[in-house]
Parts: C-alpha cells; sequence; structure tokens
C-alpha cells in the first residue's frame, strides 16, 4: 500500500452523509435482489463504520440541510466573503445559530468583518436551513423533563 | 472534518469473485480492508470515495487469484489543527475530560487546557467551570462538549502475535486526539445558546 496524497480534498459532512446513505442504499437493494444467496458488500467494518458516522451526522447541523441547491446558495453567499476555505468549510459543517459560535470559527473575526456582516451571515444560515420550531420545542421540553428527573 | 486521500495499492481478487464486475469486486476488498482502520498518518479511514485507475491484473503461480493494481481516493476523518469540533463527554477525572465522538472514542482534553477557574469535583464525578465568584457550570458525564482540536498523535500497534499469552494489552490507541477548551464558543454547547 502507497499513500499518494494524503489530504487531497476536503470534503463537508453533508457530502460525507450523502455519499454513506447512497452507499447503504445499494446494499439494501442488492440484498432484497438476491436474498437466498450470499451477500458480500465489504465487510462489518464497513458495516459499523457507515452506521456509526451516520447517527453521528444526524446529530450534527448538516442533518438541516434539505437539498443541494439550498448548500450551493449558502456557498455562493459565502465566496462573497474574504473567507478562508477552511473557514468556509467550517461554517458549512457547523451551520453556527449564534454570534460566539460564529466567532470562535473565524479567526479575529471582530476585527475582520463588522457585526452587521456577521449578523447577515447568520440571518442567511437561518434563512436557508430553518430550524423547525416543533423540534426544538420538544427538546427543550425534553431537557426540562431530564433535568427534573436529575434534580430529584 | 472529512477529507479525501489517493491511495495506491495491490489487491488480490479471489477466484470466487470472477463472475461479479470488477469494481465491484475491488470495491468489497478494499472495504474489508480499509473500512474503519487508521493509518497512521492520514487518519480513520471510513469508505471508498472512487477509483480513479485500475492496472491490467497479474497472476502469481500456484494462486489462482488475480492480483490488481489500483487507485483509489477513500473517505477518511481527519481533523485540523484548530478544528472546532462537537462530542459527547465520556468521561470525567481530575486529568481532564474524555471526549467521544459516535464513531471515534479516544480524544481527551488534559486539564491544563481546560478553562481558568476549573474544577474537579470527585462526588460529582464532574468538572465545574467558574467564570465569577456565583456561577458554577457544570460539565457532566454525556453532556455535549464543543472543543478545539490540539495535537494529534499515532501509534503504531503491533499485532498481537501470540493469542493464548495475554500478558501485554496495550491501551493505546492507534490515533488519538488532544483537544482544549479555554476560549469564548467551547465548553457545553448548551451554555452558549
Amino acid at each position: 500500500m502507497k499513500v499518494l496524497v494524503e489530504r487531497d480534498k476536503f470534503l463537508s459532512d453533508y457530502e460525507v452523509m450523502e455519499h454513506l446513505k447512497s452507499m447503504k442504499k445499494e446494499w439494501t437493494v442488492q440484498s432484497n435482489e438476491k436474498r437466498k444467496k450470499f451477500v458480500n458488500h465489504g465487510g462489518l467494518d464497513l458495516e459499523v463504520i457507515t452506521n456509526d458516522t451516520l447517527k453521528y451526522l444526524s446529530t450534527r447541523p448538516c442533518s438541516h440541510i434539505k437539498s443541494d441547491n439550498d448548500f450551493a446558495e449558502l456557498m455562493k453567499y459565502l465566496n462573497t466573503l474574504s473567507l478562508v476555505k477552511v473557514e468556509k468549510l467550517e461554517i458549512v459543517n457547523a451551520l453556527p445559530r449564534s454570534m460566539v459560535h460564529l466567532y470562535s470559527i473565524i479567526e479575529e473575526c471582530d476585527t475582520r468583518f463588522e457585526s452587521e456582516v456577521c449578523e447577515q451571515i447568520l440571518e442567511k444560515i437561518n434563512d436557508l436551513f430553518p430550524i423547525e420550531e416543533t423540534e426544538e420545542a420538544e427538546e427543550a421540553e425534553e431537557a426540562e423533563e431530564q433535568e427534573e428527573v436529575d434534580d430529584n | 472534518m472529512f477529507i479525501l486521500s489517493i491511495l495506491s495499492d495491490l489487491i488480490r481478487i479471489p477466484p470466487h469473485t470472477f463472475n461479479v464486475p470488477i469494481q465491484e469486486a475491488l470495491k468489497n476488498e478494499i472495504h474489508q480492508k480499509y473500512s474503519n482502520k487508521v493509518l497512521a498518518n492520514v487518519g480513520l479511514v471510513l469508505s471508498l470515495w472512487d477509483i480513479m485507475d485500475i492496472k491490467e491484473g497479474l497472476l502469481r503461480p500456484g494462486d489462482g487469484a488475480s492480483y490488481v493494481e489500483i487507485k483509489f481516493r477513500m473517505v477518511v476523518w481527519k481533523p485540523f489543527i484548530g478544528e472546532i469540533v462537537e462530542g459527547t463527554v465520556n468521561d470525567c477525572t481530575l486529568e481532564g475530560i474524555k471526549v467521544k465522538l459516535e464513531f471515534f472514542d479516544d480524544i481527551f482534553i488534559p486539564q491544563k487546557m481546560l478553562f481558568e477557574n476549573c474544577e474537579f469535583k470527585g462526588v460529582e464525578k464532574a468538572w465545574v467551570w467558574k467564570p465569577d465568584e456565583d456561577t458554577e457550570l457544570f460539565i457532566d458525564i454525556g453532556e455535549k462538549i464543543r472543543f478545539r482540536v490540539e495535537e494529534e498523535a499515532f501509534f503504531n500497534v503491533k499485532p498481537k502475535t501470540n493469542i493464548n499469552n495475554e500478558v501485554e494489552k496495550s491501551s493505546t490507541p492507534p490515533y488519538a486526539i488532544v483537544a482544549s477548551c479555554q476560549t469564548d464558543g467551547m465548553g457545553c454547547v448548551s451554555w452558549w445558546d
């Protein structure tokens, strides 16, 4: 085995998620077709890592991205700002909703960008990938319940 | 953060897979060999992304299989230094906090890389951050935590030579990450919402 290029390209969480999902779909189709035959789709390790990673990604903000178009639009917007490639990638992966979070991702954010620009970024993210109210409310409720349990 | 790495390898295609298309057979072999493994200085390998080049197969006397040299790209998980990652607190000890992701467990935040005015409470098994006199913020086990990647380390894990003689069971993971939690926005995700 030879490693030719250690870091050829960066991938966003969204791309990885789509890739793994399509791979998993392939197996399910295959195993349905040849139910009786021995199906080999890459071993247990592949299944374990795929399921674990998908589980992780489903808790990440990238699960809020509904279509490729929205994703592309956010990228187009970010390209108009003077951000480093890695910072753009981190924004796309983390989809920050608060100032603190955005500041932690962008280095020296306060000197490089006006606060209006930062607010615009957050607004854009909220516009494109709105968090559903019900979901949030449920989560809050759950958290409260959890706290009550903890208190008891 | 996920990346693509270009690798090349000589893959053995066993005779019983000669009836399936070569791309499929190679895909399976690559997945069996690389998935869920750590490659030194590359990272944790997830799955194949695409095959870039397939050379002609070679035969070896005394073996029915064909050997094919290929060039391919793998999806690899490897955070870069300075990246902000979110994970779940797995364990709190006096030395620091252990963090895990669903697919990767060996992340450690040492005590000296936590916020100033941090204190370990042995009774509750939790770290407490005191940003000022009256406030106490707990970092409990199972909580979502945001941290910055500071260091990464690869270890060469030797294969188990003797299964019956289980004397040395090395606990060093092949790939470990040291992280920090010192600036605004870090720590429990719920604090900053």
